[in-house]
């Protein structure tokens, strides 16, 4: 069984400690690698090295700088075998889907932050000519880039590519349960010709090394994607030392059904939506708000689609659906649909783990659809993060934007009806960072992505997503004296 | 210019030019008359100006330069609040003078004074937050490689100079004011040249400013005929920047008198703006609006309807709607308050107007409204040409294919959308279009394929001080105006400081 090493100051190194955890793979029960238990000495010694590389990494011309990051996402392309493989081993994604998020996720990721730099501006204000006030935009310092399970390497390009291109140094710390490719990419980052130092990949507990990264006073920006529960701990822990924040956090997002809208269209959406990743993605739909008169028909079609959604072993090139990422998440994900049976939801999908081995050893939840849920029992409030579909119904357009609006997280929504202009005025009424029309669930590097209310905390990728990772001083020069 | 009869308006003002913040007559001495439209009465005499004094306007302006640009944005931005000010304390004067030298419905006027004042105080305020762009440090000559560059690298942005606004007689104040503001509020001096046939609103528009005690020389007003004095701008060494609006004949021979000198140019030219109705419009709502947009200030605009593309299938009953709602159209003198629609702008353009009326019928367009002068006194002795439509157009026709500039619209038949398309893209025009459709993914392709600057669904025209112009194809260069107007009067210096 292969132990990985952690990369700290461009060396591969074991935990100060010397103690290992093991990684699972999800499809099987099986320990498959160990990795090192990072603690607090060791963020000590990431923190240093990101803080030495700092001044020669910010140091160098822009061109310089995104050809290397650029370098970065055309290895990755290389490689992509190899980290699709990792992804799906120890996280269970399907090898198709493993490898799109490796090609279009992660290398996509690098490439087009890359290209936005260097034609990332700043101001020039208007004052009178003999003063000139301007904007020097630069680097915030040290990032510690906390990324989640769900997608791990298009976060790390994401956040990485961004960081990176406009001359931060980082604290990577990927996900416990599934850093496999994330410490395979130092290999690649080895490759590329950063300075040493300039990205530092560390694995450990979210609650001690996340933690002692959010507390640590020379990390000057935390960008977490994650939990709204873990996000507001780091959101207090972060606060004493003032620290520059992008949070990507929960979601419970609407799908609404209008009376004109496509249903083939929308229940074919609502199947790939629902079920891609197994669910675990935070765009995915949270609540389907049907109007009444295409309920039936919408869930008939949602059901057949589902069915046809092939679920089994992630190596399997005709799979669509893996596991869960891990046993506590399957069992948090049961936890749910016995709270909507309880509660009063009919199940008309799924709802059980496959009995047939091999699928009976690994983490599997079948898709699974609710009927007839209510607005406030819990699987209609909070984030399942599987695949669970949860179907209400509406009468009046309304009603649904209320409802649709009723919850604390704001992160996407979608409107699906042939009537563009109904749809704008539904978009303008939403409460949700990111609204589609007619669709769900794309994302690409070109995307604003960040939520309104407790989904968030500022936009990633885009331009915009790139200007999180800058601060701006102002420069306000006199010249008469 | 053409000889009128002189018959004197009980109203008749005389007025100076405005140079160098002095009221002055013409080197020559000599004066011309402008005309109401409504009566062929003399509104004002002005001074015919000539090569002399478009020098010495030019001149002031070049004067004025240096300390107009090296104030504050603040204080200019504050100054040229204060023209907006002005301009809407003196609304009741101006419009009036709209009403008697332009024949503009004192509704209308008014509309357009505020919508004046609007453009300016948008100008004002959008200067104010005009940035020019820090780029990313660039690496100096001879610099090792890899090494951190010293430089400080940055767009700044500067006003271009002396500006010539060549200003039309269709809404002659609005145009003053669209090109005044963000001109004058990025540092710019001008001269404006106001259309002959309206000198007098241009001069009261000197004597509004002249109360403000503005630098003397930053804004100076002549008058004079566009082939004499418009043409010694456009060719004229000291003048940095032409914005002219007017037809597309005239700018194009600003762009080849202006080359010489190798200008800075905003045209805003003319358009033969296509109209695309589909089946499923609703046919009443767009009727009605059409027809009141098309036949508004005698549909001398630029961003009129001219060509209507109307689907097959409900052609005949938006026409029949169409021509019902301008039937009830009161045509009349403008200073009446029932009055909708008043005069032309003048007798040559009632003259060429009924020319192309003429060449539609002899063509074999179908007359089915109006195509004649009111015949009642006192609408004998005005401008007036009556609200009239064409149907059965063929692309070949002139009518189909030139600017007419008056109240004659036009419609063709078509039963497929790429038909529709295609005919409302052949025109060397390409100002604005609308399309009304409840479809609105099929309007979109629509906005996706038309070669205009403009376009508008389920509304025609519909503009604010907010929105940028400017056509494509003939119908001109740059977008002038709206939130974007400022930055068209501004030119960017690249400038890159190597430090230690």
């Amino acid at each position: 069984m292969d132990t990985y090493k952690m990369w700290i100051g461009g060396k591969y190194v074991e935990a100060e400690t010397g103690k290992t955890f093991g990684v699972i793979n999800p499809a099987t029960g099986e320990e498959i690698a160990r990795v090192p238990l990072g603690g607090q000495a060791d963020v000590e010694k990431a923190v240093a090295a990101a803080t030495r590389a700092f001044p020669e990494w910010s140091g160098k011309s822009q061109p310089e700088r995104s050809a290397i990051v650029n370098r970065i996402g055309a290895l990755i392309r290389e490689h992509t075998e190899e980290l699709a493989m990792l992804d799906c081993l120890d996280h269970g994604t399907p090898i198709t889907m493993a490898r799109h998020m490796i090609t279009a996720g992660a290398a996509g990721n690098f490439e087009f932050n890359a290209q936005a730099a260097r034609s990332l501006m700043a101001d020039v204000i208007p004052i009178r000519p003999d003063a000139l006030h301007f904007f020097h935009r630069e680097p915030v310092g040290v990032c510690a880039l906390i990324i989640p399970w769900n997608v791990p390497l298009p976060l790390i390009g994401s956040k990485l590519g961004s960081a990176l291109s406009v001359g931060n140094t980082c604290v990577v710390k990927p996900p416990s349960i599934d850093s496999l490719a994330a410490l395979k990419l130092a290999e690649i980052l080895d490759k590329a010709g950063l300075p040493e130092g300039a990205v530092n990949i560390i694995t450990g507990p979210g609650d001690i090394v996340g933690h002692a990264l959010a507390v640590h006073p020379g990390v000057d920006l935390i960008s977490f994607t994650g939990s709204s529960e873990t996000g507001k701990q780091i959101m207090a822990r972060a606060s004493q030392t003032v620290k520059r924040l992008t949070l990507e956090l929960g979601g419970k997002n609407p799908f609404i059904v209008l009376e004109d809208a496509d249903i083939d269209a929308a229940a074919q959406k609502a199947v790939t939506s629902s079920l891609l990743n197994s669910g675990q993605i935070c765009a995915s739909p949270g609540r389907y708000y049907i109007i009444e008169r295409h309920h039936d028909e919408f869930v008939s079609k949602f059901i057949e689609g589902a069915k046809n959604f092939k679920v089994g072993n992630p190596l399997d090139e005709k799979t669509n659906m893996g596991p869960l990422v891990s046993a506590e998440h399957r069992d948090k994900v049961e936890y749910y649909i016995r709270s909507g049976i309880e509660e009063g939801a009919k199940l008309v999908l799924g709802g059980k783990r496959p009995t047939e081995p091999p699928f009976d050893k690994g983490y599997y939840v079948m898709p699974t659809i609710f009927t007839n849920v209510t607005q406030n029992i819990k699987i209609a409030r909070e984030e399942i993060f599987g695949p669970v579909a949860c179907v209400l119904k509406y009468k009046s357009e309304d009603e649904v934007i209320e409802l649709a609006n009723d919850n604390t997280f704001g992160l996407c929504a979608s409107v699906w009806t042939r009537d563009i202009l109904k749809a704008i005025s539904f978009a303008k009424k939403l409460r949700a960072g990111t609204i589609y029309i007619n669709d769900h669930l794309t994302i690409g590097p070109e995307m604003p992505w960040g939520g309104f209310r407790e989904s968030g905390i500022g936009k990633e990728n885009s331009v915009v997503g790139l200007e999180e990772y800058t601060q701006l001083k102002l420069i306000a020069m006199e010249l008469t004296k | 210019l053409v000889k009128h009869e002189i018959k004197e308006g009980q109203n008749m003002q005389n007025y100076k030019m405005w140079i160098g913040g002095q009221w002055v007559e013409s080197d020559s001495g000599k004066t011309f008359h402008t005309y109401n439209p409504a009566t062929g009465e003399v509104v004002s005499e002005v001074p015919l100006a000539g090569k002399s004094d478009v020098d010495k306007a030019v001149a002031a302006a070049r004067k004025a330069f240096p300390y107009w640009s090296r104030k504050s944005q603040a204080e200019r931005s504050a100054i040229v609040a204060r023209i907006a000010a002005a301009i809407r304390e003196h609304s009741d004067e101006l419009s009036r003078l709209e009403v008697l030298e332009h024949g503009a419905i004192l509704e209308h006027a008014l509309g357009m004074i505020e919508f004046s004042a609007g453009n300016i105080e948008l100008a004002a305020s959008g200067a104010r937050t005009l940035m020019g762009k820090v780029l990313p440090a660039v690496p100096s000559m001879g610099d090792v490689p890899d090494s951190t560059p010293n430089t400080v690298v940055y767009l700044k942005r500067e006003p271009v100079g002396v500006c010539a606004l060549i200003t039309p007689w269709n809404v002659p104040s609005l145009l003053i004011a669209t090109k005044i503001g963000p001109c004058l509020a990025t540092g710019n001096t001008c001269v404006i040249k106001p259309p002959s046939i309206n000198s007098g609103i241009g001069l009261k528009w000197a004597e509004i400013l002249a109360k403000l005690d503005l630098p003397p020389g930053i804004v100076n007003i002549i008058t004079g005929p566009g082939g004499s004095i418009g043409h010694a701008l456009a060719t004229h060494s000291g003048v940095d920047l032409i914005s002219f609006t007017g037809s597309s004949e005239t700018g194009k021979s600003i762009i080849a008198a202006s080359s010489q000198t190798v200008k800075t140019l905003m045209m805003e030219l003319g358009g033969k703006n296509p109209v695309i109705v589909l089946e499923d419009a609703d046919i009443e709502t767009s009727a009605e609006e059409l027809c009141m947009i098309a036949f508004q200030n005698v549909g001398q605009n630029c961003a009129q309807p001219s060509r209507f593309y109307v689907h097959e299938e409900i052609h005949n009953k938006f026409v029949e709607k169409f021509i019902a709602t301008a039937k009830k159209i009161k045509v009349g003198d403008p200073s009446d308050k029932n009055t909708v629609m008043g005069p032309v702008v003048s007798k040559e353009q009632r003259d060429r107007i009924e020319g192309y009326i003429k060449s539609a019928i002899d063509e074999g367009a179908k007359l089915v409204l109006g195509g004649k002068r009111p015949t009642t006194p006192p609408l004998n002795k005005g401008y007036y040409v009556m609200p009239t439509v064409f149907t059965d157009l063929t692309p070949n026709m002139t009518i189909a294919r030139e600017e007419v500039f008056g109240p004659v619209v036009g419609f063709f038949r078509f039963n497929s959308d790429d038909k529709a398309l295609e005919e409302a893209n052949n025109s060397v025009y390409g100002l604005c279009a609308s399309i009304w459709t409840k479809d609105y993914a099929r309007g979109l392709r629509f906005v996706n394929e038309l070669q205009v600057g403009s376009v508008w669904i389920n509304q025609h025209m519909n503009l604010v001080p907010e929105t940028p112009w400017g056509g494509f194809k003939e119908s001109g260069l740059m977008k002038e105006g709206g939130v974007i107007g400022p930055e068209g009067y501004t030119q960017l210096k690249y400038v890159c400081i190597k430090h230690k």
